[in-house]
C-alpha cells in the first residue's frame, strides 16, 4: 500500500509548468497571432474589378429611380385622364342646361312672332 | 427624378387647395342627402391645380377640345351635382331654395330664368359680376325627375363658350342679346 500511494501522489502531484507559458496563454486569448487570423478569417477580396462593383450599384440606383419616376409619371396621367373627363362631363352638362333655356326662349321667340 | 420631385410638389399643392375651394356656393346637406334617393348622380368637383392639370390633358389638336382647354384656363373651379330619380317629387322646393338663397344681389345677378309649367321645367341662370366683369356663373335646373346645379369659378369668356356651341353639348348662346 505504502508503494502505491507513493506511486499516486507522484502522478497527481502538482508539476510545474514550462517557463512562459503563462504568458503564451494570455497573448493567445487577448490577440490571436495574424497566422491564425488568415487562416480562419474568410477572404473578403473579391475577384470583381472595383469599377464593375460600382457600375452594378449605380445600374440598381438608376432602375430604382426609373421605376419610381415611371410609376410617378402613370399616377399623374391617371389623374390627369380623371381630371379632364371630369371637366369634359362638366361641360356637358352645363351647355345641355343651357341648351335647355336656349330652346325655351327659342320657343317663346318663335311664339311671339307667330301668335 | 425631377419630375417626382414635381409629383410631390402637386400632391401637395392639391392637398393644400382641397383646404380651401374656390366655390361661391356651398352644397347643403339637404341637397347633398339627395344621393340617397337618387337613381343617378353626377358629383363633379375640378379645382385648383386639378383644374390645371385637366388643362394639360385637353389635347390641342382637338378643335373641341382646345376651345375647352381655353375656356378653363382661367377658370378657379368647376362643381356640378346632378340628381336623377326614378320618380318626380324627390326633392322640394326648399331644397331648391336652400341653392338659390345664396345667391343675392349685389354679387350674384339671375340673368335667365325659364319656367314651363307644361314641361314641370325651371332653369335659372345666374351671374357673379366682379368688377364689370363675369366672374361666376351658377345654372339650377329643376326638372320634375332630375335636379341639376351648376357653379362654374372664374372669368368666364362668354365668345368662348359661344364658341362651343354644339360642342359636348354645349350651346351657341348669344347672352348679351338676351340680356337686353
Amino acid at each position: 500500500m505504502t508503494e502505491l500511494d507513493d506511486e499516486l501522489r507522484k502522478m497527481m502531484g502538482r508539476v510545474e509548468p514550462p517557463g512562459g507559458f503563462a504568458e503564451r496563454v494570455l497573448r493567445r486569448a487577448g490577440k490571436p497571432s495574424a497566422t491564425e487570423t488568415r487562416a480562419n478569417l474568410p477572404s473578403t477580396k473579391s475577384s470583381t474589378p472595383a469599377f464593375v462593383r460600382w457600375a452594378v450599384a449605380a445600374a440598381l440606383v438608376a432602375a430604382v429611380a426609373g421605376g419610381l419616376e415611371y410609376r410617378a409619371r402613370r399616377q399623374e396621367q391617371a389623374a390627369g385622364e380623371a381630371a379632364r373627363e371630369q371637366v369634359v362631363q362638366a361641360l356637358q352638362i352645363a351647355g345641355s342646361k343651357l341648351q335647355l333655356v336656349q330652346t325655351k326662349i327659342n320657343r317663346l321667340h318663335e311664339t311671339g312672332r307667330n301668335p | 427624378m425631377r419630375s417626382i420631385i414635381t409629383g410631390v410638389i402637386a400632391t401637395l399643392i392639391v392637398a393644400s387647395a382641397s383646404d380651401s375651394r374656390a366655390q361661391d356656393i356651398t352644397i347643403p346637406v339637404n341637397v347633398e342627402r339627395l344621393a340617397a334617393k337618387a337613381v343617378e348622380t353626377v358629383n363633379v368637383t375640378v379645382d385648383g391645380a386639378l383644374l390645371q392639370l385637366a388643362s394639360k390633358f385637353l389635347s390641342s389638336n382637338d378643335p373641341e377640345e382646345k376651345v375647352a382647354k381655353n375656356l378653363i384656363a382661367n377658370l378657379k373651379g368647376i362643381y356640378v351635382r346632378s340628381f336623377e330619380f326614378a320618380e318626380p317629387d324627390q326633392y322640394t322646393e326648399a331644397d331648391v331654395e336652400s341653392l338659390r338663397s345664396q345667391l343675392k344681389a349685389p354679387t350674384w345677378s339671375k340673368m335667365v330664368s325659364v319656367t314651363s309649367k307644361k314641361d314641370g321645367e325651371n332653369v335659372e341662370v345666374f351671374f357673379k359680376m366682379v368688377k364689370e366683369q363675369i366672374a361666376g356663373l351658377v345654372v339650377i335646373a329643376a326638372e320634375p325627375k332630375e335636379l341639376t346645379f351648376v357653379n362654374i369659378v372664374g372669368p368666364i369668356d362668354l365668345a368662348t363658350l359661344s364658341s362651343l356651341g354644339g360642342q359636348f353639348g354645349i350651346p351657341k348662346l348669344d347672352l348679351e342679346e338676351q340680356k337686353k
